[in-house]
């Protein structure tokens, strides 16, 4: 086996645009889960709008890439108040249930033929992002990077653009969460009666939460649709939420930088076992049928499956938590 | 506990009576789950700048009735009024209830029906489908309003002609880009403002005739404890305590990032915070996560951090359950400091040694209704709470009569 080039590809997708995009969406997630304790399983369906919303507005509308960027803003922020205003009055399942069933819907209606015009259907929208790249100062044909680890010209202008929003969103979270609104958040999370019996208003913090974390998750769309020049539909099934999820478990949740550890980790972890696993696929070491190119990506899921379930049982607070202060919580 | 200047000492030992100055006065409280009468009171003063225990058997509807003191809970009928406001509603605007608030809604909705049919004909053709869909809309929404008039009263079905009336342009405006080739815009520009401005108003009146949300109260000067104490476990017994400050500027989103709009502030409330952790002796917990205390202190620490309020009305849900006796000493001593302070304490207790202890006055209370009042001494003697806790000798014999 190549385990040279396996090693190569696993650092490189360890920082590509999809990290990047995972950073931001569980930097969004650890808002909600980690500081306020809403149940959010719809993660993707903000990256969805978001992604949808610079794409369609560059395309469709031919708008200014800052406009395109502000539009994608505004639509998750709607669709976080539209979830958020009547499913945060009632208990935190109601959120989760919604959050799930509005981000299929989404995506559903992104794919559906009827606004093929619009959305571009189960094709997506493609080939819209040439102006985000004209400030770009990195020339397409060469390859940057550090060390074995390069990207294309394009690809490394988004890859260090959405790094740095990465650093001002955490910075920023940073500032928020030792201010008194952070406290606030945190005491939503430990008993919402108990903030509102101390005059908070329990109700506005919750909505104020999933809209900034909602927002990072649309950041994270924007990256993805702009680095790969497209929006489409099946990008953005149900599973990439519960990936996000699982980044920042991995990273521990409710710390400010461990999303973003967690997502570089879950990164090189996935390209590094769908690296080995194509490996043993092709050397045919194994019988024939056992593992072949079509079944090898199923595996790699089980995998990720399996890793999920044992970091729970082993390491529940990620590779940063705290696993006294998570005992805490059963009292 | 009858000092010379005992507000309590002309007050009338029996449900119902008049005080000297009463801060919470509540009257015709009703609150009923289902077929069940939790609490029924007809009418309760509680004094102010003294201890009132709230007691009865289990089952008595206390917990419910502190509930409704405190605002976490609303009554079917009946009125608040604490410190001169009333707590049912937030501004001092009629309400629209009753049988003539009824009619009036309704001609509303009727008349307010009408127009928005009248103005869908105008704005669309008079083709079939548009006076059918616009009879539809119409009907549809008067049965909608009349059905939560008859379910939640007037208001609601004022509240709800305007949700309705929202859907019905929202739908106007659907059909209009899609169905209609000859659409009057000026018109629907005209029913969609007057829609908004109703939704507006009617919203408007309903936000300000509905009463305050439990965190509002905080502000007004009434803070609550709760039975199953709730201390943030894993916040710090510090961070617990700045919790409780109120109108903290760091709490706007925008100001959180800029620490230089509320750091002095900060360091104000650290410094009171610490000033009442010394004073309840926790000092050396501060850093601690509040979740590693225990029950006692957890107790300790939640009526301190509703101290960070700087309540005038304190109300405490059983204080003492589930505390040890060493640490009940230290908590009643807190507990008699409030009245000196000036601040006004309601609790919920069952142990009768710690009710005669630290309370000025005591409400009995069994099935939703208050049975008896008086000075925690001779409460125990009245025949009434006598009957409550033990049962009845009539109905129910605790002790075989020995012929």
């Amino acid at each position: 086996m190549d385990w040279s080039g396996i090693f190569r590809n696993a650092m490189t997708a360890a920082f590509n645009e999809g990290a990047v995009a995972y950073a931001l969406a569980a930097l969004g997630l650890n808002i909600h889960f980690g500081f306020t304790g809403l149940l959010n399983f719809g993660q993707v369906g903000f990256m969805a709008v978001g992604a949808y919303g610079v794409a369609i507005s560059s395309s469709y509308y031919g708008w200014h890439p800052v406009v395109a960027l502000a539009v994608g803003i505004g639509a998750c922020v709607v669709l976080a108040l539209l979830l958020g205003l009547p499913a945060l009055r009632l208990r935190a399942d109601y959120l989760a249930i919604s959050t799930i069933a509005a981000s299929e819907m989404i995506r559903l209606t992104a794919r559906a033929a009827a606004l093929r015009n619009f959305s571009g259907g189960s094709q997506g929208i493609n080939g819209w992002a040439g102006r985000f790249y004209s400030w770009s100062p990195f020339d397409q044909k060469t390859r940057y990077g550090i060390g074995p680890v390069k990207y294309l010209g394009n690809t490394f202008w988004v890859i260090v653009i959405g790094w740095l929003v990465v650093m001002a969103c955490t910075v920023g979270i940073y500032l928020l969460m030792r201010s008194p609104w952070g406290r606030v958040l945190k005491s939503v999370r430990e008993d919402e009666d108990a903030a509102r019996a101390l005059g908070k208003n329990a109700y506005w913090f919750k909505v104020q939460s999933l809209v900034l974390g909602g927002v990072l998750g649309g950041l994270a769309g924007m990256v993805l649709a702009i680095a790969q020049q497209t929006a489409q539909p099946d990008v953005y099934q149900p599973q990439v939420t519960f990936f996000v999820w699982t980044a920042l478990i991995l990273g521990g949740v409710g710390r400010v930088w461990s999303p973003i550890v967690g997502a570089i980790l879950f990164n090189l972890l996935f390209a590094l076992s769908d690296g080995i696993v194509r490996g043993l696929a092709a050397t045919e070491a194994l019988p024939v049928g056992i593992l072949d190119g079509v079944k090898a990506s199923q595996v790699v899921f089980m995998l990720i499956g399996a890793g999920l379930a044992l970091l729970i049982v082993f390491r529940p607070q990620g590779i940063f938590g705290n696993r006294n202060e998570m005992r805490l919580e059963a009292n | 506990m009858s000092a010379p200047n005992d507000p309590m000492a002309g007050v009338e030992a029996r449900p119902g009576s008049p005080k000297p100055d009463p801060i919470l006065v509540v009257d015709g409280i009703r609150r009923t789950f289902g077929g069940l009468t939790a609490v029924n009171v007809e009418h309760l003063e509680i004094q102010r700048g003294v201890i009132t225990a709230l007691i009865g058997p289990n089952g008595a509807g206390k917990t419910t009735f502190f509930n409704l003191l405190t605002g976490f809970d609303r009554p079917d009928a009946g009125t608040r009024v604490f410190d001169g406001r009333r707590l049912d509603q937030r501004r001092p605007l009629p309400r629209v209830e009753g049988g003539a608030g009824l009619v009036a809604a309704l001609a509303g909705a009727v008349v307010g029906w009408a127009i928005v049919a009248w103005l869908w004909l105008r704005a669309f053709d008079t083709s079939a489908f548009s006076v059918g869909t616009a009879a539809v809309v119409a009907v549809g929404g008067l049965v909608f309003s009349v059905q939560r008039a008859r379910r939640q009263g007037a208001l609601a079905a004022l509240g709800g002609w305007g949700a309705a009336m929202v859907g019905a342009v929202l739908l106007g405006l659907l059909y209009a880009a899609l169905v209609t080739p000859t659409t009057n815009w000026t018109t629907v520009l005209l029913i969609v403002t007057a829609t908004l401005a109703t939704a507006a108003v009617v919203a408007g009146w309903r936000y300000a005739t509905s009463p305050p949300a439990p965190y509002e109260l905080a502000g007004t000067g009434m803070v609550r404890t709760f039975q199953l104490t709730k201390a943030l476990t894993r916040l710090s017994v510090i961070e617990n305590m700045k919790l409780g400050a109120p109108r903290q500027r760091g709490e706007r989103f925008v100001s959180a990032l800029l620490s230089g709009r509320w750091r002095a502030q900060e360091r104000d409330i650290e410094a009171r915070s610490d000033a009442l952790l010394e004073r309840f002796g926790m000092s050396h917990m501060r850093d601690q996560m509040a979740g590693t205390l225990s029950g006692g202190q957890r107790k300790l620490l939640e009526m301190a951090r509703s101290l960070m309020t700087d309540p005038s009305v304190v109300m405490l849900d059983e204080p003492m359950a589930g505390v040890n006796p060493a640490l009940t000493q230290s908590l009643l001593e807190h507990v008699k400091a409030l009245p000196r302070e000036g601040r006004t304490v309601v609790f919920v207790e069952h142990d009768m040694d710690v009710v005669q202890e630290i309370s000025d006055w005591v409400v009995v209370m069994a099935e939703g209704e208050i049975i008896a009042e008086g000075p925690p001494a001779s409460i125990g003697r009245n025949q009434q709470v006598i009957d409550a806790y033990l049962g009845r000798d009539d109905d129910l014999p605790i002790v075989e009569p020995s012929s």
